[in-house]
């Protein structure tokens, strides 16, 4: 799992959750794998990220140094920020661990890289 | 073959035979006849004209050629034949020197006799040929010079009859005596005032009204005429039997002339008590019981009681198809005879539900309260038994033999703007994955096995079910769902995975929605894959006891020869590379066409149906989610 699932993930089909956003992110195994970099293609997608999220999910997982904690302004043109944001979104990848939804507590393992967000249906409104 | 088609003489043409053919005939008859036989009488005349035609429609029938001089101990007597519904009983007591075998054929006017000798057969032809067996069936016999072209019988015209029958089907034969059939049919009288006059046959209530336009009872509006007296013995033998367990306060009489009938129906689940049973007087009929896509022919003899209950009652539908005669299994003398309908009245008792209607049958499909619904408390496990245990099964093999994309799929993700993100509803094996490389894409699914293949060719994908999104309000600009939507099993779950899609896209976004539709061959154009199951050698799998559709017995299994019979089925899944054939069912709610467009303007808020179209058996719906101002 690529933390930019995880930037869109949320827990809020339970019963009685709110938001369910973000789900807090345990990793037991991390992977990173390079992919090809190009930067109108990030900085596309950035205004569509949560950028606090992401920082906290680089940090839950022990990556802490892939980004800064706060956006930059000029990101379209800032290449090394870009980089950084690309590295965070798509090449640092979950294999194995949970997350957990902040209101119930309610994990969701995270296996071969696929995360289970399966609920049972008396789980659900 | 229409009887009607009669001519001054009270002869019957064939129906096949068309007017070009026939006129042709008659001139060539006409001038034999002119010049050969100038002087002989009128009959005579008339008779070689007829011989004449005859032999044309034979030859141009079956190939066979009639000859003037006996050559073997075959014979054609037209006259004798299934359209005049002489069956072959009668043909054999009625001919003397007795053939030895008779064939006939569905709505032909003739039949073949096959003599003990050649001797016989000259003698039948000497005795027979212009005489009359009827008032409006004269004979016509010549010998056949080419025996080997005769065809046979085409046996599968009573292959309903010997498989198939429902459970809960029973027929007693002589349930009550000539004398007590002449006895009820002299007291019925009806009274015209009371009869509804259906276009099919005649009909008459006692006790309680049975309301055709509704299809139901109204228990509070009891009939003047109750369940007349001089039937009451009837009635008490029908419960002294045990066919029905309590007295029945309603009785149907119905009068059907030959050639009438009554279409395919399933007596109201709500209106009556279990079993039905049905008197026939008059005249032997069959009756059609069907089964999702099987057939059961069942003959009803005069004077027997027709008891339904289980399978037979609930579980099929009952009709009895406009004739004048029924093709049935010749017991005595084997293959194929017929059996000419008469005047036949039948007697329905049954006894009206009352307090609790609710029928919790188990086939939701012809049930009236159940409304063809899957109730929602079984849904879910439904799914879980009949589409996620069978894709995590098949998703190998599944993988192996869809890697198409479809086109117009293909073209929609091509065209998405750079930097949208696409969420793809049951991805499966990832087809349209990669097809545009300036979106985001998220793929999900519930089968692990796919999830697997999509991960290990690199793509992002989500374990979920897409009845429940585990995804932010308003976050993608496109959401495609190939293939999925059929097999949510109730409306209800349709609607709810219709509005997860809505919830989770940004106003303004675009979403695609593929069905299979239940017509898979609309204008014409069959599709490709009912045609490629057709070409595979029409290998129609069993159930296969290995998966769990013994527990869904409700549900039609869908035959690949046939078009879907129900919008509720299971389809069969074969895997063909396996030596032993795995066979796999999986559930479908096949679509009707316009109810996908219908599912979607019903969720709430309601997007905007930018294009509705039918694609190679798949109905199909582009729509945008409305800005909300």
């Amino acid at each position: 799992m690529k933390l930019f699932t995880h930037n869109m993930l949320t827990s809020k089909m339970i019963k009685n959750v709110k938001v369910g956003y973000p789900l807090k992110l345990n990793a037991a195994e991390v992977k990173v794998t390079p992919s090809e970099f190009r930067s109108t293609y990030v900085s596309r997608m950035l205004p569509k990220i949560d950028w606090g999220v992401l920082y906290e999910a680089t940090q839950s997982i022990g990556h802490a140094e892939a980004i800064p904690s706060s956006i930059s302004d000029d990101y379209e043109k800032n290449e090394d920020f870009l980089r950084k944001a690309h590295h965070a979104l798509f090449e640092i990848e979950v294999i194995n661990g949970e997350m957990i939804c902040p209101e119930t507590g309610r994990k969701f393992p995270i296996k071969d890289g696929i995360p289970n967000m399966l609920v049972n249906e008396d789980e659900v409104n | 073959m229409e009887l009607n088609s009669k001519d001054v003489n009270g002869e019957v043409f064939l129906s096949r035979l068309t007017l070009e053919d026939e006129k042709q005939s008659e001139v060539l008859a006409a001038s034999q006849v002119e010049r050969e036989n100038r002087s002989v009488g009128k009959a005579e005349r008339k008779k070689i004209r007829k011989v004449a035609r005859i032999k044309h429609v034979v030859a141009e029938q079956c190939g066979v050629t009639i000859s003037d001089e006996p050559t073997n101990e075959w014979l054609v007597v037209w006259g004798l034949g299934i359209a005049f519904g002489t069956s072959k009983e009668e043909i054999m007591a009625y001919l003397d020197p007795q053939p030895v075998e008779v064939r006939l054929f569905v709505d032909q006017s003739y039949s073949f006799l096959r003599c003990d000798s050649q001797l016989d057969a000259s003698k039948l032809k000497e005795k027979y040929h212009g005489s009359n067996f009827s008032e409006r069936q004269m004979l016509y016999v010549g010998f056949v010079q080419n025996s080997e072209e005769i065809p046979e019988e085409d046996i599968r015209q009573i292959m309903s009859f010997q498989s198939n029958i429902p459970n809960g089907l029973s027929v007693f034969g002589e349930f009550i005596t000539k004398e007590e059939e002449d006895l009820i049919i002299k007291n019925l009288y009806v009274d015209p005032t009371l009869v509804s006059n259906l276009k099919k046959r005649t009909v008459q209530h006692f006790g309680y009204e049975f309301r055709y336009g509704k299809n139901d009872v109204d228990a509070d509006s009891p009939l003047p005429n109750k369940i007349p007296d001089y039937l009451k013995p009837f009635v008490s033998k029908i419960v002294y039997c045990g066919a029905l367990p309590d007295e029945p306060d309603q009785l149907t009489v119905n009068q059907y002339l030959p050639g009438q009938g009554i279409p395919p129906h399933c007596d109201t689940h709500s209106c009556f008590e279990g079993p039905i049973v049905s008197l026939s007087l008059g005249s032997n009929v069959v009756m059609d019981f069907r089964q999702a896509n099987s057939i059961a022919s069942v003959n009803l003899p005069a004077r027997s009681l027709l008891v339904m209950r289980g399978t037979s009652r609930y579980g099929c539908t009952h009709g009895i198809t406009p004739r004048t005669w029924d093709v049935i299994p010749d017991e005595t003398y084997g293959g194929i005879t017929v059996q000419a309908r008469k005047l036949r009245i039948s007697l329905t008792f049954r006894k009206l539900k009352r307090g609790e209607l609710a029928c919790h049958c188990r086939f939701p499909s012809l049930c009236d309260t159940q409304n063809g619904k899957i109730a929602d408390d079984n849904a879910s496990v439904l799914e879980h038994d009949l589409v996620h245990k069978v894709y995590e099964d098949i998703a190998e093999h599944f993988i192996e033999t869809r890697h198409r994309p479809w086109p117009k799929v293909k073209e929609f993700v091509k065209n998405l703007i750079p930097g949208d993100r696409l969420l793809d509803i049951g991805c499966a094996n990832g087809k349209y994955f990669r097809i545009n490389h300036d979106i985001l894409e998220v793929g999900m699914d519930m089968c692990t096995g796919f999830l697997m293949t999509c991960r290990a060719k690199g793509n992002n994908v989500v374990q979920a079910n897409g009845l429940f999104l585990p995804f932010q309000d308003s976050y993608f600009e496109s959401v495609i769902s190939i293939a999925v939507l059929h097999h949510i099993s109730t409306k209800e779950r349709r609607m709810r995975f219709m509005s997860e899609i809505l919830r989770v896209m940004v106003p303004g976004g675009i979403g695609l929605i593929y069905v299979w539709a239940k017509d898979q061959s609309v204008e014409q154009t069959q599709s490709t894959w009912s045609k490629r199951q057709r070409e595979r050698n029409s290998y129609n799998p069993p159930d296969s006891c290995v998966d769990l559709v013994s527990d869904y017995l409700f549900l039609p299994v869908h035959d690949r020869d046939n078009e879907f019979s129900h919008n509720d089925m299971l389809v069969p899944w074969v895997n063909h590379q396996e030596k032993k054939y795995a066979v796999r069912h999986r559930y479908y709610h096949v679509f009707n066409e316009g109810e996908l467009e219908e599912l979607i303007t019903e969720t709430q808020p309601a997007p905007k149906i930018l294009e509705a179209y039918y694609e190679q058996g798949n109905w199909v719906v582009k729509f945008q989610k409305l800005v909300v101002s």
